[in-house]
């Protein structure tokens, strides 16, 4: 089981991350399809203009999924929980692919439609589960994931529609194994205000997050307002999630593996969990794409595939080991 | 070079009258080469020439079985590597299928050929092919740079190669590869594709590669971006193709298709970077 950290190492475990994950996004600079001599980097269009908002693009991608997905894990009191276990992934492509197969004939509000129709299509479903699973007022963790699942079937129907119909499966395809490699500093900007938002509220409700996860009674005991906790806590988690799944498509397991990983590793006290997940995520993400743009240049490979084949056999690996612990 | 274009499945006594064809590509070839009244079933992707809207549709991508049955064709044809199970299942029904499945832009010329003595109309397609190889040399005398080209200084022929990449898709940038049919159409152009080899047809791209390389012109398919949209993005304005406005947007199914356009194809391209 998890060591209870002492509030300076948990001080200690913040500040060697926060260091790892500069290092990290120092070395990814360096590196990439193109070589450039380290001297005569600084002046290349190539860091200023593509390299450097990649990097940065990344570690915040990476940040939001990771916090979405502690959030989201805490507040439905479900280790399978995700960023898209409420129907973002799902209304998120339906959105770009209608966009997508209609082509790049309309531009909303000066963003492009893609970004934009997947992030207003992400908050619908959201929305609508939420709605959905609303009862008497209260909405139960266990019917909110249910409604999300069956959203989700519900919206893969319209998208294999869509694509049968329009044809557009390449382009669709690709945008639904994620991918940083349309990274601008447009999209850092945009990311920014749900970065600086998604993490004030799960730091500030971390409180209200460890309440949670001993049940609700207990949290009703300790004067938490359940259900309007619960509200804002989802709304943080979606918004970050629709921005992260408008700029780079879907990038699976970030979310998922990071806030279990470190519950299992340093427990379940969010007001550790949230900085610690947040930085890890970073750091994973980053060194996800650096192989992404690396392994087979030119050609990029899907950053969602090396999410996958990184991350599924260390999350089972890990999940072995503590059982056998448990034992 | 390597044909595995046709075969007949049973052999056809009189020229049919009743085709189906399941292949966009082969409705046009069908019409170029003036078999329109043949025709009875093309496909919904079948969007050119425009009067083959008009006729019966057997389906989308998956051509539906019964309703070409239902037709009575006396000839199905079909794409051989793309549709081989279904191709099965019609030889079952007894249905006479031919096939076809042109790789390259001479391949194309001589699937046109082919089909046209398949069904009866072997003298007009002959001279389509003719008029089509014509025009293809004709780009390939006009654009082909050498040293010839240089000393032949008053026919302002190119002197250099020039390079080009072709964009299937954005966000993420999809190339088309070597070794694939818009490659060929390319080098047809006498232009060089700037995608490196890869693993893949159609690779999802580096676009700090794409920088570094920094082709002479970008060909983009036709609704992906607007032009406006792509000349005033930063990123895009490190590449000298698009400060010096050399990016030529495309219809998608010109240099998809196999068909007849992919002459056109061939000069649009040649024009555009020379």
């Amino acid at each position: 089981m998890a060591k209870k950290l002492t509030q300076v190492e948990g001080r200690l475990l913040i500040a060697g991350l926060f260091f790892l994950l500069i290092f990290a996004m120092l070395i990814s600079l360096l590196l990439g399809s193109v070589f450039i001599n380290p001297k005569d980097l600084w002046q290349s269009d190539i860091l200023w203009q593509i390299r450097l908002p990649r990097v940065l693009l990344a570690a915040l991608i990476g940040l939001l999924l990771s916090l979405s997905g502690v959030i989201l894990q805490g507040v439905l009191r479900n280790p399978l929980a995700d960023p898209y276990i409420l129907g973002i992934s799902a209304g998120g492509a339906v959105g770009a692919a209608i966009s997508i197969a209609l082509g790049a004939k309309f531009v909303i509000l000066g963003v492009s439609s893609v970004p934009a129709s997947a992030f207003l299509f992400s908050l619908a479903a959201v929305f609508v589960v939420y709605k959905l699973s609303q009862v008497a007022g209260r909405t139960a963790p266990e019917t909110l994931i249910l409604a999300g699942v069956a959203l989700s079937a519900f919206a893969s129907a319209i998208l294999s529609l869509i694509i049968i119909i329009t044809g557009s499966l390449q382009s669709i395809y690709f945008w639904l194994l994620g991918s940083l490699s349309s990274a601008s500093w447009g999209n850092v900007v945009t990311v920014i205000p749900y970065v600086i938002a998604g993490s004030a509220v799960a730091y500030f409700f971390s409180k209200e997050l460890n309440a949670l996860l001993l049940g609700e009674e207990m949290a009703i005991t300790l004067g938490i307002e359940v259900e309007k906790t619960r509200l804002i806590l989802v709304c943080a988690a979606s918004l970050m999630a629709a921005a992260a799944v408008s700029v780079s498509g879907l990038i699976g397991f970030v979310g998922l593996i990071i806030p279990h990983w470190i519950r299992l590793l340093i427990g379940p006290n969010h007001r550790l969990l949230v900085p610690v997940a947040g930085l890890s995520g970073m750091i994973l993400m980053v060194f996800a794409d650096t192989l992404s743009r690396t392994i087979l240049a030119p050609m990029e490979i899907p950053i969602g595939i090396i999410m996958a084949l990184l991350g599924a056999p260390f999350f089972l690996y890990l999940l072995r080991r503590r059982r056998m612990e448990g034992k | 070079m390597t044909f595995l274009i046709c075969h007949l499945s049973l052999a056809i006594p009189a020229p049919p009258q009743r085709i189906v064809s399941a292949i966009p590509s082969a409705t046009e070839i069908l019409f170029a080469i003036g078999a329109e009244s043949q025709v009875i079933g093309v496909t919904l992707n079948c969007n050119y020439p425009p009067e083959a809207k008009k006729k019966e549709k057997v389906g989308g991508f998956d051509i539906n079985l019964e309703k070409v049955a239902s037709l009575k064709p006396d000839l199905v044809v079909m794409h051989s590597g793309a549709q081989a199970k279904d191709i099965e299942k019609l030889k079952k029904y007894g249905l006479p299928v031919y096939t076809m499945e042109p790789k390259t832009v001479d391949q194309v010329v001589s699937a046109i050929k082919r089909l046209g003595f398949a069904i009866g109309r072997a003298d007009s397609a002959e001279a389509v092919a003719q008029s089509l190889q014509d025009r293809l040399a004709m780009v390939r005398t006009r654009f082909k740079p050498g040293l010839l080209s240089a000393l032949r200084f008053w026919e302002k022929r190119p002197t250099r190669r020039q390079k080009a990449l072709v964009i299937i898709g954005l966000k993420p940038l999809v190339v088309a590869g070597q070794n694939t049919f818009i490659d060929d159409i390319l080098k047809s152009a006498c232009v060089d594709n700037a995608a490196e080899a890869t693993m893949g047809e159609f690779p999802q791209y580096s676009f700090e590669k794409l920088v570094s390389d920094d082709p002479d012109n970008l060909i983009i398919t036709e609704g992906l971006i607007n032009r406006k949209e792509l000349v005033n993005d930063k990123q895009w304005q490190s590449l000298k193709a698009v400060r010096g406005n050399k990016i030529m947007f495309i219809n998608p199914d010109i240099i998809s298709r196999p068909g007849p356009r992919v002459v056109d194809a061939v000069e649009q391209i040649a024009e555009f970077a020379y």
